[in-house]
């Protein structure tokens, strides 16, 4: 049974792209371009290679064109697929971070600090699920709340400063990311 | 097979005059094929290349056919030359993007100039994985 990788977005932040047809580093991301509505990552925007003084790139990084994201690096086939996404529209992004997570029973769960992305090789069957965002990472806001991730379904209620997950989700909640992915596949069970 | 560790600092003598010309350096190779393509004798700015094309036999030297042979970098070498891109101690990266260690060392077929098994911090890695080598990493089969 394979197991599932998944990453905090600001994990894959700062992340080399590097070529598969080359051993090149051709770009690091900046960030995630996410849309809630879709329950998953657009692509990346994307910084020049070598360090935090290098400059933005024009054009971002779909995620179509993306071999693999993993936790050292997000892989391409050649650097053919970052000039892929120049000219068209931007992807939809919308960034949640700092919104505050409800159940639909009205209690407060915590602010969004981070998106928990699925990880692997993008392609058929499992790797279709590849850039998912099955989860966020949030801060209660009572004094010394610790950060939860709360398991996200498939599909979200999303405003400019609410998330409303299920009250079901409430005993999936945990804070630790190996035991995640366990967490996600039961709510999402039990919701069918 | 011979590992490219226990060559590096190998006198390179050329057959025709029987002068030591140099000390190998380090390897050209082209991960895609697995195959060594030339060696870099000596370092900085007095580096050449051989290819290993005229290398006569690698031994307690490697002996080269003529001193005439040995040539400047090209300018896709002039990087592994300078130590970008070089296999000994590049990044092993698995195409879905998981980091396995660097290369400490290499197994290389003096004779047939194959590249052999390659001897990560983490592990091995056959060469039939092997996908490509730039400056970042060492590209290989996940």
């Amino acid at each position: 049974m394979s197991v599932t990788l998944l990453l905090r977005a600001t994990e894959i932040s700062h992340r080399p792209v590097v070529s598969i047809a080359t051993g090149e580093a051709v770009a690091d991301v900046k960030d995630v371009l996410y849309s809630p509505e879709d329950g998953r990552l657009t692509g990346f925007t994307l910084n020049k290679h070598g360090g935090l003084f290098a400059g933005p790139l024009k054009t971002a990084l779909l995620l179509d064109h993306v071999y693999a994201v993993g936790t050292d690096a997000v892989t391409v086939e050649d650097i053919g697929a970052i000039g892929a996404a120049g000219g068209e529209p931007a992807p939809r992004n919308r960034n949640v971070l700092g919104n505050e997570v409800l159940t639909d029973g009205g209690t407060a769960l915590g602010i969004v600090t981070d998106l928990i992305v699925r990880g692997g090789v993008v392609g058929p069957g499992v790797g279709a699920e590849v850039g998912q965002v099955v989860g966020y990472q949030v801060r209660g806001t009572a004094e010394g709340a610790v950060e939860q991730l709360v398991p996200l379904p498939y599909a979200l209620a999303v405003s400019g400063t609410h998330l409303v997950v299920p009250a079901t989700v409430q005993p999936f909640l945990t804070t630790d990311l190996a035991d995640f992915g366990g967490a996600v596949a039961d709510f999402r069970a039990q919701l069918s | 097979m011979t590992s490219l560790s226990q060559l590096i600092g190998t006198e390179v003598v050329a057959r025709d005059t029987a002068e030591q010309v140099g000390a190998i350096a380090g390897v050209i190779v082209d991960v895609a094929v697995g195959r060594i393509l030339g060696w870099q004798v000596g370092r900085g700015r007095r580096a050449r290349v051989v290819d290993h094309q005229h290398v006569t036999g690698i031994g307690d030297a490697v002996v080269i056919d003529a001193e005439a042979s040995l040539r400047e970098p090209t300018a896709a070498e002039a990087g592994v030359v300078r130590g970008k891109g070089a296999l000994l101690g590049s990044l092993v990266l698995a195409d879905d993007g998981t980091a396995l260690g660097t290369v400490d060392d290499v197994e290389v077929d003096t004779d047939g100039g194959a590249l052999g098994v390659v001897t990560t911090s983490a592990g091995t890695v056959a060469p039939d994985r092997f996908r490509s080598l730039g400056t970042y990493a060492l590209v290989v089969r996940g």
